[in-house]
């Protein structure tokens, strides 16, 4: 172990907690996987005990599909995500927290008072008795000192400090209200052993008076000078009196502020763990996983004075839940060091015997071998600081970084174990799914007739909207809602042209004065004026006119293209129009399946993708909703469900089909030119660095994008059959695949006996609707393996909430 | 009203048919052609000018107007409805002091004449006898055509409007009964040009940085179909031209504006925007292709009357003329009424007059070298026969 100055350390202790922030991503980004893996998994239960629940389910499947595989996988989720939630809270502390243990009388107090130099007067140091009761988190804070307790409900009270009690001592019930607690009559004398507990519960109901008004579950700032009032048990003498104030209880925790007398502690934090034998009923084992929180080395402190100075039975107990403690850390011996306290005192033979002790019982014989032992005078700062400080954080700055991979490894391990588990389950679940289907029966000859009687009527439909668009797109007429998309960003184009080039924009004005209308008037030449201005400079800064050209021109290049693609609003229009009417067919002539949830029973289409409203549930949520059926239904329809994706998968939008074909037009907006007559290029325009120079070129540049902006429109309008003609191509191509391939029949018959009820409701009744419920079980099974690959099948709430918690913390 | 000159004078008169609707251009082709003249006689003893004060004024105002938009550097045009006046431009053509030439008389018919018959006034009605009188003579007839209303129509309401702006229906009447009218002489040369004017922004040849010069004519000759169709079927022999004109050769059109004309609620007229391009310094293309034209028909004209090819139509002609007949007056008359420059120094030298002679013959060869020199330039990129 190297030995480093304070500061050194300091600066050590510093940096691994700003690299340990970066473990961070890899947590968030792991919960919230299995959040949505957890969600998924839970619906995937619903649904197996909607399948199960069903009148006619038979008892084969009832059997086959009990769901208890489900249930132990969703308990072992919540497990994993409470560890990553440790280790996230662990990776985001901004302190390395060093807990103080040890049993009662050992000099724990005192140590934390030279550790933290508070006084007896708030973290009280007695000499044969427990004093401090609270489990209190100590940081320094320069020129700081207070204490913030939070104190319990008395809810949080009843539960975490009477009623493990209760249980300890076999009582058949416990308190519901703290007046039934104050009434509460316990038994006269119990078995010797669990006497002393039951004389605490009785102290704790006799003390109810000093404490009752403290159970209001906030948190309360206190003077340091009040501290010990709150945390530190009654001494000897109060006891002696009578019914002493035990306020104590009603405190969950204290952090307490202060200033450390210890150079280089800025990022140490002390957590005081009450003695491990002195703990409630219960308390050990909450404290063990409180410290998984909150603690990243445990100092189990020993002492060697008659009657202690060994390593006893209490002793191994304690280092068990410290071992425990540790969670995902390799090495127990990164986590918890042994300090024996040697007070001036205190025999140095006793001394030997322990460390001797020590070294045969945890070491092996061999000093050092599993634990560190450091040896310190608790009462002596300078002692604490040489030997007991130095040593723990020198050696932290060495483990810590590898602590927190061990935590990082052994996460993923989990992980990966889980994963594999639960995708074992839904494999299971599927195949078992795949060894029910088709013992139900369906009268077939008129399932096929539907199914072609659909596949006819859809037919026909679809031939009417194909006919429809085939005659506008031959017409070559111009649809006015195009042209008048196109005027509008032509005319906006005009404003801002006129505007001085959104000379506002660029002089970051803006304003009432920036809105005036493009008539030439007094606003447009405070807008010339502007540009005039600002390019004069530029023109004097650059040296002459072509860089000012130049760049003005990208600039209304851009601006032209950017301010024209403000028509795929009606692009996206014409889409949803035809998503729209497509999805009409599709509706009319499948029953229930397609209609919006709230219409439909329960079922397959009640069980699609995340409810569509009134208005989504037009176009593109009903076209979803199909391409999932085809998909998911328990016999698939491949061939079908790519017609529905292709369809859906339209894109008609300015910059990809448009922009291309009237580029040229922009051609003029450059300052060097292709001559046509030379072949050669040309600049367009040098103007002399004047007011007037930079006025001819305003003349120019304006005229040019005003030229550009018409051309453009005269361009897109003669082009403006395009739109028709893509949305006719794509509605013939998906009649086309839907109804004419090589498949389509077959897959419309499947698409029947899958949704036979939903398609044709009350034609099936009586049969079983094993089917739909089977169609919707895959799809929560997909869900689920979708998770887990990160890739939420629905939404993506998870990722959402993932960087949100991201957010914060950065 | 200005009437054509007469035959009192014998000057030759050659009278050229102009048409197409008010502010089309036709001032404006007037104009190039003779600035282009100008400038391809410049370094002969022969010039090209307006041969009457109102000519002179009315291009001298035109000219004013395009200087005016050439300083402004920019500026705007719109095709109006057709007026009902008749408007001559004369020109002339000749060599030093001479004393006689060749006049040009272009005629600007109103194509509302032809659609407004009924209710007319004595004097709308005298103007339109002239009309026809006018058509009865020319051998040529030019069609101007607004090259932005073809190029610039891009949706279906200014297609609709296209017929009313350009008076198309008006055009093929005139240019059938031109065409019947060169029927009554297919010995006569016959030209009818197709001249699409402010033509700069669809050619690259001049300045211009794009090319849709196929385009136009396509347009053009879509437009135009039933005009041509007329003209090949009444006057088999009739040359056509397409002849497209860059009036200025330094402007550009920026935008064109359709609005829809308060007194034709269906029909909506456009208003052209220009820039100058460059340095605003005039460059007519195709005004030269025009001149050539005419001036070709001039050529082959003197060349048959040299050959005596022409004399039994003159004496048709004339015999014709006598009985009151509609050739009243001959084309290749008033050739020979040009040549007589070279038979009257004929005489003038036999009367020993030889300084005099030698005079009014030079002046006659400088005319027809002129002529020559013109008819056969070779034209530009842009022309073509039909």
């Amino acid at each position: 172990m190297t030995s480093v100055s304070g500061p050194e350390s300091a600066a050590r202790v510093a940096a691994l907690l700003e690299n340990r922030r970066k473990l961070l991503d890899v947590v968030d980004a792991e919960s919230a996987r299995w959040r949505g893996a957890g969600s998924a998994l839970g619906r995937l239960e619903e649904l197996l005990a909607a399948l199960r629940g069903q009148a006619d389910a038979s008892e084969r499947l009832r059997a086959a599909l009990d769901g208890s595989a489900l249930r132990d996988l969703g308990a072992r989720v919540s497990e994993l995500l409470d560890l990553h939630g440790q280790a996230a809270a662990r990776f985001a502390r901004g302190t390395v927290n060093l807990g103080v243990s040890g049993q009662a009388r050992v000099g724990k107090s005192t140590l934390l008072q030279s550790l933290s130099g508070l006084t007896n007067a708030e973290i009280p140091a007695g000499s044969g008795i427990p004093v401090t009761a609270v489990r209190s988190r100590i940081c320094h804070v320069p020129g700081q000192s207070r204490a913030v307790l939070r104190l319990h409900t008395p809810e949080s009270f009843l539960a975490e400090s009477v009623r493990p009690y209760h249980a300890y001592l076999g009582l058949a019930a416990a308190p519901a209200s703290l007046e039934e607690f104050a009434g509460w009559r316990y038994p006269e004398a119990v078995e010797d052993s669990k006497a002393p507990l039951l004389q605490r519960v009785v102290a704790a109901q006799r003390a109810l008076w000093s404490y009752r008004e403290d159970l209001v579950g906030s948190g309360r700032e206190v003077p340091l000078a009040e501290l010990r009032g709150y945390v530190a048990y009654p001494s000897q003498s109060e006891v002696d009196g009578g019914n002493p104030s035990r306020r104590y209880l009603a405190v969950r925790e204290a952090r307490i502020e202060c200033e450390f007398p210890h150079p280089g502690v800025g990022r140490i934090g002390i957590v005081d763990l009450p003695g491990l034998g002195e703990m409630a009923a219960d308390a050990e084992r909450r404290h063990v996983a409180g410290l998984r929180h909150d603690v990243d080395a445990v100092l189990l402190v020993k002492r060697p004075v008659e009657g202690m100075a060994y390593f006893g039975a209490a002793d191994g107990r304690a280092l068990a839940l410290l071992d425990d403690a540790r969670g995902l850390v390799r090495r127990t011996g990164d986590f918890v060091f042994l300090v024996v306290n040697k007070g001036s005192g205190d025999p140095e033979s006793l001394a030997a015997a322990l460390h001797g002790h020590l070294t045969s019982e945890v070491n092996a014989g061999l000093p050092g071998r599993h634990f560190t032992v450091l040896e310190t005078d608790a009462a002596d700062p300078a002692s604490v600081q040489e030997r007991l400080l130095a040593p723990v954080l020198a050696a932290l700055a060495e483990r810590l970084p590898v602590m927190d991979n061990d935590i990082v490894a052994g996460l993923a391990e989990r992980s990966e174990e889980l994963a594999r588990a639960v995708l074992a389950a839904t494999a299971g679940v599927e195949a078992e799914l795949g060894r029910l289907r088709g013992h139900a029966s369906a009268p077939a000859e008129d399932l096929e007739r539907q199914a072609e009687t659909l596949r006819e009527d859809l037919a026909a439909d679809l031939a009417e909207i194909v006919g429809r668009m085939r005659v506008e797109a031959a017409a070559r007429e111009e649809d006015p809602d195009f042209a008048a998309a196109v005027d509008e960003a032509y005319t906006d184009l005009g404003r801002w042209i006129a505007e001085g080039l959104g000379s506002e924009e660029a002089d970051g004005a803006g304003g009432a004065g920036a809105a005036g209308a493009a008539d030439g008037g007094p606003a447009d030449a405070g807008h010339r004026q502007r540009w005039c201005d600002r390019q004069l400079r530029q023109m004097r800064v650059r040296g002459g006119s072509a860089p000012v050209a130049t760049d003005e021109f990208n600039r209304i290049r851009v601006e032209v293209a950017r301010r024209f693609a403000a028509i795929d609003g009606y692009f996206e229009e014409r889409v949803r129009g035809l998503h729209r009417q497509v999805a009409e067919v599709l509706t009319r002539h499948t029953g229930r399946l397609l209609a919006p949830p709230a219409a439909a029973e329960s079922g397959a289409a009640a069980d699609g993708p995340a409810g569509p409203g009134p208005e989504t549930a037009e176009g593109a949520a009903v076209l979803l909703r199909l391409r999932e059926m085809f998909d998911d239904g328990y016999e698939p329809c491949p061939g079908l469900s790519s017609a529905v994706a292709d369809l859906m998968e339209l894109r008609l939008d300015y910059r990809t089909q448009l922009h291309p074909r009237i580029r040229a037009q922009l051609d003029g907006l450059s300052l060097d030119v292709l001559d046509p007559s030379s072949g050669r290029m040309r600049s367009q325009i040098a103007v002399e660095v004047s007011a007037a120079g930079a006025d001819e070129l305003y003349e120019f540049i304006t005229t040019r994008a005003e030229q550009a902006a018409y051309r453009t429109r005269t361009a897109l309008l003669r082009d403006s059959v395009i739109p028709a003609l893509v949305l006719y191509a794509a509605v013939e191509q998906f009649e086309d695949a839907l109804i004419r391939s090589g498949a389509s029949a077959r897959e419309f018959r499947r698409f029947a006996r899958t949704y036979r009820n939903e398609l044709w409701p009350g034609r099936y009744e009586g049969l079983n609707s094993e089917h739909a419920r089977f169609a919707a079980v895959t799809r929560g099974c997909r869900e689920v393996e979708a998770a887990l690959r990160g890739r939420p099948a629905h939404g993506g709430t998870d990722r959402t909430a993932a960087e949100k918690t991201k957010e914060t913390r950065w | 009203m200005v009437t054509a000159a007469t035959e009192a004078d014998d000057t030759p008169v050659f009278r050229i048919g102009m048409l197409g609707p008010s502010r089309v251009g036709k001032t404006s082709l007037v104009v190039s052609m003779l600035t282009d003249g100008e400038r391809l006689l410049g370094g002969t003893p022969v010039v090209l000018r307006a041969a009457d004060e109102r000519t002179k004024r009315l291009l001298r105002l035109r000219r004013q107007e395009l200087d005016g938009g050439l300083l402004a550097r920019k500026f705007d045009s719109a095709v109006m409805p057709g007026s009902l006046d008749l408007t001559y431009f004369n020109l002339e053509m000749r060599a030093g002091q001479a004393a006689e030439g060749i006049r040009f008389s272009l005629l600007d018919f109103p194509g509302g004449w032809l659609s407004e018959q009924e209710g007319r006034s004595a004097e709308e009605v005298r103007n339109w006898d002239e009309c026809q009188s006018f058509l009865a003579e020319c051998n040529v007839l030019v069609v101007p055509v607004d090259a932005t209303v073809l190029m610039e129509a891009d949706q279906p309401q200014h297609w609709r409007s296209v017929p009313a702006v350009l008076e198309t229906l008006a055009v093929q009447e005139m240019a059938e009964l031109w065409a019947g009218n060169r029927n009554l002489a297919p010995e006569e040369p016959a030209l009818v040009v197709l001249a699409p004017v402010k033509c700069e922004s669809y050619f690259a040849d001049n300045g211009g940085l794009r090319d849709d010069s196929q385009l136009l004519r396509e347009r053009v000759l879509q437009v135009y179909d039933r005009v041509i169709e007329l003209v090949r079927l009444n006057a088999p022999h009739a040359q056509i031209r397409y002849c497209p004109v860059d009036t200025l050769g330094c402007v550009e059109l920026v935008k064109v504006h359709w609005q829809t004309d308060p007194d034709e609620p269906g029909t909506h007229r456009p208003t052209g925007t220009f820039a100058i391009r460059d340095r605003g310094r005039i460059s007519i293309v195709g005004a030269e292709d025009i001149l050539g034209a005419v001036c070709g028909l001039l050529a082959g004209a003197r060349r048959r009357v040299t050959a005596g090819e022409a004399d039994r139509h003159v004496g048709r002609a004339r015999y014709a003329e006598q009985r009151g007949q509609e050739l009243k007056r001959g084309f290749f008359r008033h050739v020979r009424n040009w040549m007589n420059g070279s038979i009257r120094a004929n005489d003038l030298e036999r009367a020993g007059q030889l300084a005099k002679a030698q005079e009014l013959r030079n002046q006659a060869e400088q005319l027809a070298r002129a002529v020559d020199m013109l008819a056969d330039r070779k034209p530009s990129g842009r022309s073509k026969a039909l």
